[in-house]
């Protein structure tokens, strides 16, 4: 079932530069019981998609009228702030990417939990503590009713990040987002993490939005993935479709660059240049300037319509066009 | 032939702050009687969580670091170096011959100098070019090499992506032409479509300049593409050591396995629960007895609880475990 729809999703950042598109179009749909994988490079939108759903965006940001993002047939873009505060941490629910920056250093762990807590439900302290100490100890942290008096400073990394994962999980929220969850972790705390995400899933049946620059991370954990690029979803699919039969030719770049450990020997292509500025966006496709497929003129000035590769793989690139 | 590099019985040392001023100023060994040896122009691997001493073992190979036991011996055409209480003079000849590549190519260029500025240093500092055209030559000559814009030299660090800062950073290390380069998490902050053109570019120059390279990384699937042999790393001690292709086709050590059970595969048909190890790496200052591994080890036995293995060879791979298969 649909939990989360975004229709024609369109930001742009009011800058000194001018009004930058920093979001294009994007279209996607997030269901219960599924973890829906966003990939790209940096700058490609992936951060900004993700915090516009909780509307925790900069103040500059303008979101394009005919932008929706439907939660329950409400469009979340027309609340204000005290209508949005359920959707920041009871019904969506975020960790974060760097555990050490996002709990605060001087306060306890158990105190930001019972105080995230109470924001939400009318709950005392007493019970707010005993479900932090369950949720604590359901993610793997031993001994949790005496460690949740501790500071963060205190934890370990992959220990942190198991607190913020029982922060976000301890409202019971529909929909958790997590940005670049396992990033600074090590591959075998990584894997603990992702484990403990995957059977979260399975339990609660809620969705998820894993954000990750890792696409051998999304290949064991998503069921779906979009690939952005400058703030648009080249690519769509299962992870299956995307991952063994890739058509934009900037998934195909991006899997060619990444190592693989079951072939390790396979030389690892870069992609030429770097995302460009958002001031410097490209008339036209917004990859050709680093495509190796370019066609000529119709990538340089039209941007190419999204179309159907078959069930529910979809591409934009004009090489699909007829 | 004798290696390049030769490591023995290496033991590199900090303290612990003390609690009060009438305790005993506690010691621990961050690398732990390790060996191993460089071959002239290869790449090695190292690799290991954080916490297992692989950046100490760096610092100490590149004279950042004093080491309390064993021995690091260069060999260098000029004669042998151990970098270890080097004289003034012969520090100078040493870091002219030893670089590091940093890990964040963010902060550890300084904001305030302009690229040419930047890269020409090592070159100043240590009086190798004896005028302002020759430095600028050289300066020119790395960074065109290093596939930067020899027409931005003059501009600030801020103005460069992080691939290209990277570049800079390479740039800086190789300007003097050293014979031995320490790479850090080298490409660890960059994205796979960037890491993959800094890779390359390391090992192409790498061939030209017959370079010798000790790449630090935790991402494994990195070290499997780019280096020679690898070394694991767990609590101070090397547990396995071993030509890449060997390690990674046929890890012997219970650790390593671990490891290359947790990494993640790019195809989708191999999702399952990634096996991996319970629990997380040991504080330095409480380092069991015996095995180093043994609190995490699923074929822990007693014997591992009292004895350190020792490291046993078997056609150039070898493993620190009694059960090793």
């Amino acid at each position: 079932m649909s939990l989360v729809k975004v229709e024609n999703l369109n930001i742009q950042f009011d800058t000194d530069e001018g009004q930058l598109l920093a979001l294009e179009d994007v279209n996607f749909t997030v269901n219960n019981g599924e973890i829906l994988g966003i990939a790209g490079e940096s700058g490609s939108g992936k951060t900004i998609t993700a915090k516009s759903l909780m509307q925790l965006n900069d103040e500059n940001t303008l979101y394009h009228p005919n932008s929706k993002i439907l939660y329950q047939g409400e469009n979340l873009l027309n609340y204000d702030e005290l209508k949005m505060v359920p959707y920041r941490g009871k019904i969506f629910s975020m960790i974060f990417q760097e555990p050490m920056a996002s709990f605060a250093p001087a306060i306890r762990i158990g105190d930001q939990m019972v105080e995230q807590l109470q924001i939400h439900e009318n709950i005392s302290v007493q019970e707010a503590r005993e479900r932090s100490i369950q949720v604590l100890t359901s993610v793997g942290i031993p001994d949790s009713a005496t460690l949740i008096d501790q500071y963060s400073y205190e934890f370990s990394g992959g220990m942190r990040q198991r607190a913020m994962i029982a922060m976000a999980l301890s409202t019971n929220p529909q929909l958790l987002i997590a940005d670049e969850p396992t990033t600074a972790l090590d591959v075998t705390i990584q894997a603990q993490i992702i484990n403990l995400i995957k059977r979260e899933v399975r339990e609660r049946n809620m969705g998820v939005i894993f954000i990750t620059h890792d696409l051998a991370l999304l290949a064991q954990t998503a069921h779906r993935i979009l690939i952005m690029y400058m703030g648009k979803i080249v690519e769509s699919g299962t992870t299956y479709q995307v991952l063994t039969n890739p058509q934009h030719p900037y998934t195909q770049s991006l899997i060619e660059s990444s190592p693989d450990i079951n072939n390790f020997e396979k030389p690892l292509i870069p992609i030429p240049g770097e995302v460009p500025l958002l001031k410097d966006r490209p008339q036209g496709c917004v990859f050709q300037n680093r495509c190796k497929k370019i066609m000529g003129e119709a990538c340089r000035t039209q941007k190419p319509l999204t179309v159907a590769h078959e069930d529910g793989h979809t591409v934009a690139c004009h090489i699909y066009h007829e | 032939m004798s290696s390049f590099i030769e490591v023995r019985n290496l033991e590199v040392q900090y303290e612990r702050g003390k609690k009060n001023i009438f305790e005993k100023t506690n010691s621990f060994n961050a690398v732990d009687n390790v060996n191993f040896d460089i071959q002239k122009g290869k790449i090695f691997g190292l690799v290991g969580e954080s916490g297992s001493g692989k950046s100490t073992l760096g610092k100490a190979l590149l004279a950042a670091k004093e080491y309390h036991r064993g021995s690091i011996h260069y060999h260098f055409q000029e004669g042998m170096i151990n970098p270890n209480h080097l004289p003034k003079n012969l520090l100078k000849l040493f870091r002219s011959k030893v670089q590091l590549i940093f890990q964040d190519p963010y902060n550890s260029l300084s904001p305030r100098m302009t690229v040419r500025d930047i890269i020409a240093e090592p070159l100043e500092s240590l009086g190798i070019t004896s005028s302002k055209k020759e430095t600028d030559d050289r300066v020119i000559e790395i960074a065109q090499k290093c596939q930067l814009n020899i027409n931005h030299l003059n501009r600030f660090p801020h103005s460069f992506s992080g691939g290209q800062r990277q570049r800079i950073s390479i740039a800086r290390s190789l300007v003097a032409k050293p014979e031995f380069i320490v790479a850090d998490e080298s490409v660890a902050a960059l994205d796979v479509s960037i890491q993959a053109g800094i890779l390359q570019l390391l090992k192409n120059i790498q061939q030209e300049m017959g370079l010798t390279i000790m790449f630090i990384s935790h991402d494994l699937s990195v070290v499997a593409n780019f280096c020679d042999d690898v070394a694991v790393m767990y609590l101070g001690k090397i547990v396995e050591l071993a030509p890449t292709k060997k390690l990674f086709t046929d890890p012997k050590h219970p650790y390593t396995k671990a490891l290359f059970q947790s990494i993640p595969s790019i195809h989708p048909d191999t999702q399952t629960t990634l096996q991996t190890l319970e629990g997380e790496i040991p504080s330095i200052y409480q380092k069991p007895q015996g095995c180093v591994f043994q609190t995490r080890c699923p074929i822990v036995s007693s014997r591992c609880k009292v004895d350190q293995p020792s490291m046993k060879k078997h056609n150039k791979h070898q493993t620190a475990c009694f059960y090793s298969t």
